[in-house]
């Protein structure tokens, strides 16, 4: 109890100072998930609405619902948006990743332009996500779009032009854009770690006769790992939760794109807010955080080491 | 002696070879990174190329860039809807949250850098929990207790600046916290020991010694948090009902929808809006990248 | 020291517990605050209405349509919001919720029912006699002011979205068409369209038909003229089963499609939404397309208002009836209704404005800025839509008009349709393999499959 007191109050300064944060927390995630995880016990929709959180309680079933009644009818788009969703989410990091890895490693040598290059190359990060889905919406229009314009009709690479916007190329039309706006983050995060890389490794491994690749696997990755942890857990939870580029891509959010481009939270929202299923998409949501909750520890387990390294 | 200058040779070819090779690789690479570059700005390029163009083009395909088309697309852009007042509103908005956010993080981050106390854990691993809630889980509760507030306390929250501000800046906090938590940490203890011995308190030797040599650490965080607020949709979209509070994300979709698609206005108002970004952001580049990095390397 | 922050910490924890606590059973107890109004006509009122994109400038528009009535009432202020049709439904259902809303709002027809079975808005049963009640109001637009078979009204018809065929005239006659025949029947309609289509117009070929895919608002009821027509319908009679799987509808939906499974469609405008088609169209790339009064008004709006009239097809079309099916001619009957919010503190005031913006003088006013067919039977004898060649005809379309059962759950009823008829497109692009009929009717038996859930649900 002696220790308590003394912690408290050699540390009073540090409370006062976390003490706004804790409210804002408090106020507008918690308290909120709070009630939005017992709404998902409940049988919240369009006919009980008005009566909020004394409408029936219900328990798991709306879990069930989801997960294994054959007849619901948000089960079979909910499995297709998170098959949408893993592909998404896969893809993007990884090509992210090896994007940036490749950029850094060309950016952290010395060459007349280097600069202006870097810069180039961070401008799609500051451009807003509503301006990437409809800006990129624009351009894989089939017969008008620029896209399928250099593709076919300037370097002739396909034959005919190909729907992006319906069917199973959704899934390219809205993963390329969410790559060009992550990759730059990604590289100057990356180009950073690696300058702080001395030579002296890599011409250690020199004369060791390391090629390049080695030189990559046992020398930069190494260093890398912390780094790249980091870019990994924020990347897989920002994609799991992406909603902009797709919503704004997609009829202004208010249509559905498709049983290859719908995700976990367009579809969500959807069956939320349109269909008025308020407690099955709150146990919807409910399901999609503890994934994500079992990702971040499966990620602790694999990059714990060099967490605790620094 | 006549072996000896034959390996000799052998050796000088071989390491001609090897520099010819390095420097063909190097000059291959680069060739590939500008390739990238313009592969990278194209659609930007794209999109201020259609915003030249007129309506007609963009809907047939036919896309020829006048500069007429400068005058005309950007004068209606702020016309055809009242897009100054949305503009008008995400400035305020997320001005505002970029200061409250940013005071709160930084007292915060230091906390958790600097001291060791009980709960500290809990703490840190709260603020990283909050980046793993998914918006829509708490969306409708939180516009309901905003409700509730305004029924209760008699204060309005709904569509109103000060209830998005209040949302965005706790949206931003945790994230900013753990950014200028790393930074704070990479400042040497033994500044601040130095400065305690002059006589300063904590407290003042926080403000007087450690907050500037942190400036780089808070401008990274002032830009995450501006540059998040600014690309918010899904809260404003929810939380505002008259255009008098909404941002530019839900404003801009009135160009293209049910009424008319005006892509020639749309891709201006795209051009416009990520201008202001891509100013603070370039001017400022050099502080955010070593605070954002800060953050992350060190762990 | 630290006791005192452990206090206000918990207090504060505390505060913000009991806040959440009791404000979440006062939701119920919506507008328990109103009775403070008792409005006499002396008091000054400000009226808050919501009102969705239906014109250009939707505020101004809709501020110089009832002019007349503030002029009239200087005791009222009207506020207008305009809310998008994607966030509607958000902000209609939060505001049901919580009870914070407008006073007056306006309705898509086919979310009265739902958002009149949440009890969220005013019982006006005993008011309409004395807007003429339903005799006065085209039957259609009337049948969507509540729920079916409930015996009461939820909301007043304001105006109402139909469906023509746009065609152009020249074309015809280039082909040597009548059009009076080709709009007879359905096969006479097919036939014409494949006579049209590729011809050469000024140079370009021309293709027969323009109609969305997929990506556009009305997914949904661009198909509901042909299952009408085809003898199809989507609920059963007691409306406790989904129908819209049956031999008849089916040959609707295959009709509609078969469009453009034959080529009469060119396939990239399968991924465009209906204003680009619109815009398509005045721009010479096809010879029909359907749409709703709307288009008259851009085709006689100048391109500096941004309106359509400079462009090929604005000088060179005429508006037709859709062709009868093989049960009949329907056209689809959409629109918007208006409302009074229960938690409405001026619902006097409120109900004096609705019943404004059904006067004739009003409809007619509105619908010259939104495009729209007014829902007043008398409006649709004004001289701006018998004297107009084009809306007169739509005048004649509103007399075969339908409109969606009135039920509850039509709104999850929609969005099931949107998804699966949405899916139907996909097939019927060619993007996911090769066509074949039994894709349209899988599709078709998984909607009815949901919907049946669905209705199961709301009983």
């Amino acid at each position: 109890m002696d220790y308590l007191k003394q912690n408290f109050k050699k540390n009073k300064l540090a409370y006062i100072l976390i003490l706004p944060a804790i409210v804002a927390m408090l106020m507008i995630h918690f308290i909120p998930m709070a009630e939005g995880l017992y709404i998902s016990l409940l049988k919240l929709n369009q006919y009980t609405l008005l009566k909020f959180l004394h409408a029936p309680f219900i328990g798991l079933e709306n879990f069930y619902t989801i997960l294994f009644d054959p007849s619901s009818t948000l089960r079979i788009g909910f499995m297709d948006a998170v098959r949408n969703t893993i592909i998404y989410t896969i893809a993007t990091n990884l090509s992210v990743l090896i994007i940036g890895l490749w950029l850094a490693h060309v950016l952290k040598q010395q060459f007349i332009g280097r600069g202006i290059a870097r810069t180039l190359l961070l401008l799609p990060w500051v451009v807003p996500s509503y301006v990437v889905g409809l800006l990129w919406g624009f351009m894989w229009r089939q017969d008008s779009g620029i896209i399928n314009k250099i593709l076919v009709d300037y370097l002739h690479i396909l034959p005919n032009k190909p729907f992006w916007l319906i069917g199973p190329n959704v899934i390219i039309a809205i993963i390329i854009p969410t790559i060009w706006r992550s990759f730059p983050m990604t590289m100057i995060m990356l180009l950073a770690a690696l300058q702080t890389i001395s030579d002296d490794y890599y011409e250690a491994a020199e004369i060791d006769g390391a090629t390049g690749w080695q030189k990559l696997i046992y020398v930069t990755l190494p260093f890398l790992k912390p780094v790249i942890g980091t870019l990994i857990l924020f990347g897989m939870i920002g994609s799991i939760y992406s909603y902009n580029i797709v919503a704004m891509m997609f009829g202004n959010g208010a249509g559905y794109p498709g049983d290859w481009g719908d995700l976990v939270m367009t579809n969500i929202s959807r069956n939320s807010f349109n269909m008025w299923q308020f407690g099955t998409g709150a146990a919807a949501s409910v399901m999609l955080m503890i994934g994500v909750l079992a990702l971040t520890g499966i990620w602790y387990k694999v990059f714990k080491d060099s967490l605790t390294m620094q | 002696m006549i072996t000896d200058k034959v390996i000799t040779q052998n050796v000088s070819k071989k390491y001609l070879n090897y520099r010819q090779k390095k420097k063909i690789k190097r000059y291959l690479s680069l060739t590939m990174l500008w390739i990238f570059i313009g592969i990278t700005i194209f659609p930007l390029i794209w999109m201020v190329i259609s915003s030249m163009s007129n309506q007609e083009g963009l809907l047939t395909g036919k896309i020829q860039p006048q500069l007429k088309n400068i005058l005309i697309n950007y004068h209606d852009m702020w016309t055809n809807i009242n897009f100054g007042l949305y503009f008008k509103n995400s400035l305020i908005i997320d001005a505002s949250t970029t200061i409250i956010a940013l005071s709160i993080a930084v007292l915060a981050g230091y906390a958790l850098a600097r001291f060791k106390f009980i709960g500290s854990n809990l703490f840190g691993i709260a603020t990283l929990g909050t980046q793993m809630i998914p918006g829509i889980l708490f969306l409708l509760p939180l516009y309901l207790i905003f409700l509730q507030i305004q029924q209760t306390l008699g204060i309005k929250m709904v569509n109103t600046y000060h209830g998005i501000i209040i949302t965005y800046s706790a949206f931003y906090i945790p994230f900013s916290i753990w950014i200028l938590r790393g930074f704070f940490a990479s400042i040497p203890l033994e500044i601040e020991e130095a400065a305690r011995i002059d006589g300063c308190t904590q407290f003042s030797a926080f403000i007087r010694v450690i907050l500037p040599l942190a400036i780089p650490g808070i401008i990274a965080a002032a830009i995450y948090i501006f540059l998040m607020a600014w690309d918010e949709l899904l809260f404003a979209w929810v939380l505002t009902t008259s255009a008098d509070v909404q941002t530019i994300p839900v404003g801009i979709r009135l160009f293209v929808g049910n009424y008319q698609n005006r892509y020639d206005l749309l891709m201006a108002a795209s051009t416009v809006v990520t201008i202001p970004v891509a100013l603070i952001f370039f001017l400022l580049q050099k502080y955010f990248i070593s605070g954002m990095t800060a953050g992350a390397v060190k762990g | 020291m630290y006791k005192k922050i452990l206090v206000v910490l918990l207090v504060l924890m505390l505060a913000l517990g009991s806040l959440t606590g009791c404000g979440s059973s006062s939701t119920q107890t919506n507008g328990g605050s109103n009775n403070q109004s008792k409005s006499t006509s002396s008091e000054k009122v400000t009226l808050q209405v919501w009102i969705m994109p239906n014109s250009a400038q939707s505020a101004s528009d809709f501020l110089n349509v009832v002019k007349p009535f503030t002029d009239a009432n200087q005791n009222i202020k009207i506020k207008v919001t305009v809310l998008d049709w994607g966030s509607a439904w958000t902000k209609i259902t939060t505001a049901a919720t919580s009870g914070v809303g407008p006073d007056v709002l306006q309705l898509g027809t086919t979310w009265v029912p739902a958002i009149a079975s949440m009890g969220a808005l005013e019982d006006l049963t005993d008011k309409v006699s004395d807007l003429g009640g339903a005799s006065a109001f085209l039957p259609a637009a009337w049948n969507s002011t509540g729920i079916k078979d409930s015996g009461k009204t939820s909301a007043v018809p304001w105006f109402v979205d139909t469906r023509g065929i746009f065609y152009r005239t020249d074309v015809f006659e280039k082909a040597g068409i009548d059009p009076k025949q080709a709009f007879a029947t359905w096969d006479s309609f097919l036939d014409a369209a494949k006579k049209i289509n590729n011809m050469d117009i000024n140079g370009q070929k021309i293709a027969a038909i323009g109609l969305p895919g997929k990506n556009d608002w009305n997914v949904v009821h661009n198909f509901a003229s042909w299952i009408w027509g085809a003898g199809g319908d989507y609920l059963s009679p007691d409306d406790q089963h989904a129908v819209f799987n049956s031999q008849a509808a089916l040959k609707g939906i295959d009709f509609y499609t078969g469009l453009a499974l034959q080529g009469l469609v060119p396939k990239a405008v399968l991924e465009k939404n209906s204003t680009d088609v619109e815009n398509l169209f005045a721009k010479g790339q096809f010879a029909m397309i359907f749409s709703g009064p709307w288009l008259v008004k851009n085709f006689s709006t100048p391109a500096d208002k941004g309106g359509l009239s400079d462009t090929i097809a604005a000088k060179n079309y005429a508006v037709a009836n859709l062709p009868e099916g093989p049960a009949g001619r329907f056209s689809f009957f959409g629109g918007s209704d208006l409302a009074i919010f229960k938690a409405s503190t001026h619902k006097t005031e409120a109900y004096n404005l609705i019943k404004y913006l059904v006067t004739k003088e009003a409809q007619v006013n509105y619908a010259k800025v939104s495009g729209m067919l007014p829902a007043l039977k008398e409006a649709l004898d004004d001289p701006y839509i018998t004297s107009d060649p084009h809306m007169a005809v739509f005048k004649e379309i509103a007399q075969y008009g339908r409109s969606y059962p009135a039920v509850p759950a039509w709104g999850q009823i929609e969005n099931i349709l949107l998804t699966h008829l949405g899916n139907v497109w996909d097939d019927v692009s060619g993007v996911k393999g090769p066509f074949n009929e039994n894709m349209i009717v899988d599709e078709m038996n998984k909607a009815a499959e949901e919907v049946d859930g669905v209705l199961q649900q709301s009983k």
